[in-house]
């Protein structure tokens, strides 16, 4: 019935020898003598009732180290800074917000970000993350805040800090984040590389920072411009207008 | 069982199943630790194990059983730790890396476990068919397949061997 013959046939039998020869190079002389195995055996059964206890205190006390983990390293890489509940909004809320007129809108397929007569130059959410749109609320400011550096592109396990961060909420109770894209001053205007924070040049994020009070509302417009050119407007690179601090 | 009985049978069984369990876990103090362990829990459950009528193949399984869900725990801390999943075969880091030890830990642990029970613990496939609750067939494909990697492997390593000594030269 098997077609494993036995004595297998000629490589297999260079495998065993070989398995062999590798096994008995590595066994191990006895670590204790049996008389102590025995012994552990018979402590063990002695303190079995005991340990089922421990181990059931052992099990809560793993899961409570997992479950504290998970909430520290959450793959939400908008964890941190804390998002604020949206009682503490100075603003009045949603429905008066879609009523007030944006302090500033950002224009997504023109990368510039239009607050009081002044246009910066903005670098949005990548093609696979793109920047939700629609109308925000700041919710939240922050002069410095670390931010998990994944969901800036720069591979996980890292945190950034990013200085002049304003925190958006979305119409769908989402978080996001205006910052000083400060790991490439090159994009803002230029392309999108961010994982759907909208990214300012640094002394345009702190200005906006002086200027935007939490309650704003910020509207995001448009849709990013593709990577590939598309047939009918390919969209002009834009460069940085005048009067812009940097 | 008496004692005296059993201090005998591990005295003869423990280096070899030490040198098994290498061989499946590539790592000496791993070894050590699931077979000295697999030998209290005999001492533990004597009835059940000596019930079985085979006790060198009752601790093998037992210390089989016990490096794999050592592994299972270790990835899924691991995971948890670094919150991507690491490679699908833990390479414990080890003093000794000769190249078959390398292709044995680069094998998926079902094709692993058939290879070094079926070459190495000289068990006939039906045999690791029970042991391992694979159908037959099962143990025949994961043993085909083990082999397969591991010659592909080994040539491999050779290879690069002979090159190194070429440079060498």
């Amino acid at each position: 019935m098997s077609d494993e013959p036995r004595p297998p046939a000629e490589p297999h039998r260079e495998l065993a020898r070989t398995l062999h020869e590798l096994a008995e190079n590595h066994e191990t002389p006895l670590p204790a003598p049996g008389a102590e195995i025995r012994r552990r055996a018979v402590r063990r059964r002695r303190r079995r009732h005991a340990s089922l206890a421990t181990i059931g205190a052992g099990a809560v006390a793993a899961v409570s180290v997992v479950l504290s983990m998970a909430f520290v390293g959450g793959k939400d890489g908008h964890s941190r800074p804390p998002a604020q509940p949206a009682a503490t909004l100075k603003a009045p809320g949603p429905s008066s917000v879609a009523g007030s007129v944006p302090a500033a809108t950002v224009n997504l397929s023109r990368r510039e970000l239009v607050v009081g007569g002044r246009v910066l130059p903005i670098s949005a959410g990548a093609a696979k993350t793109p920047t939700p749109t629609g109308r925000m609320t700041v919710t939240g400011k922050y002069k410095v805040a670390a931010l998990p550096a994944d969901t800036l592109g720069f591979g996980r396990g890292y945190e950034t800090k990013t200085p002049w961060v304003i925190q958006l909420r979305t119409p769908q109770n989402r978080t996001n984040y205006i910052v000083a894209f400060t790991l490439d001053e090159k994009a803002p205007g230029n392309y999108d590389s961010t994982a759907g924070w909208i990214g300012l040049r640094r002394g345009d994020a702190e200005w906006l920072y002086r200027r935007l009070d939490t309650g704003a509302v910020v509207a995001v417009v448009g849709a990013a411009p593709r990577p590939t050119p598309m047939p009918a407007t390919p969209t002009p690179v834009r460069t940085m207008p005048s009067g812009t601090a940097s | 069982m008496t004692e005296e009985e059993f201090d005998a049978f591990y005295a003869a069984a423990f280096p070899r199943l030490t040198g098994q369990l290498y061989a499946f876990t590539g790592d000496h103090s791993e070894a050590q630790d699931v077979v000295q362990e697999a030998f209290v829990r005999a001492w533990d459950r004597r009835r059940e194990f000596l019930a079985e009528g085979a006790p060198e193949a009752w601790i093998r399984t037992v210390a089989m059983r016990l490096a794999v869900s050592r592994w299972r725990r270790a990835r899924r801390w691991l995971e948890l730790v670094r919150r991507n999943p690491p490679p699908e075969h833990m390479p414990g880091p080890g003093p000794e890396r000769t190249a078959l030890v390398e292709a044995l830990r680069a094998l998926p642990e079902a094709q692993r476990r058939a290879v070094v029970l079926h070459h190495l613990c000289d068990l006939t496939v039906e045999q690791v068919a029970s042991e391992t609750g694979a159908p037959v067939g099962t143990v025949k494909a994961r043993l085909s397949r083990g082999r397969a990697a591991l010659a592909r492997w080994l040539s491999e390593a050779d290879e690069l061997a002979e090159r190194e000594d070429d440079r060498v030269r």
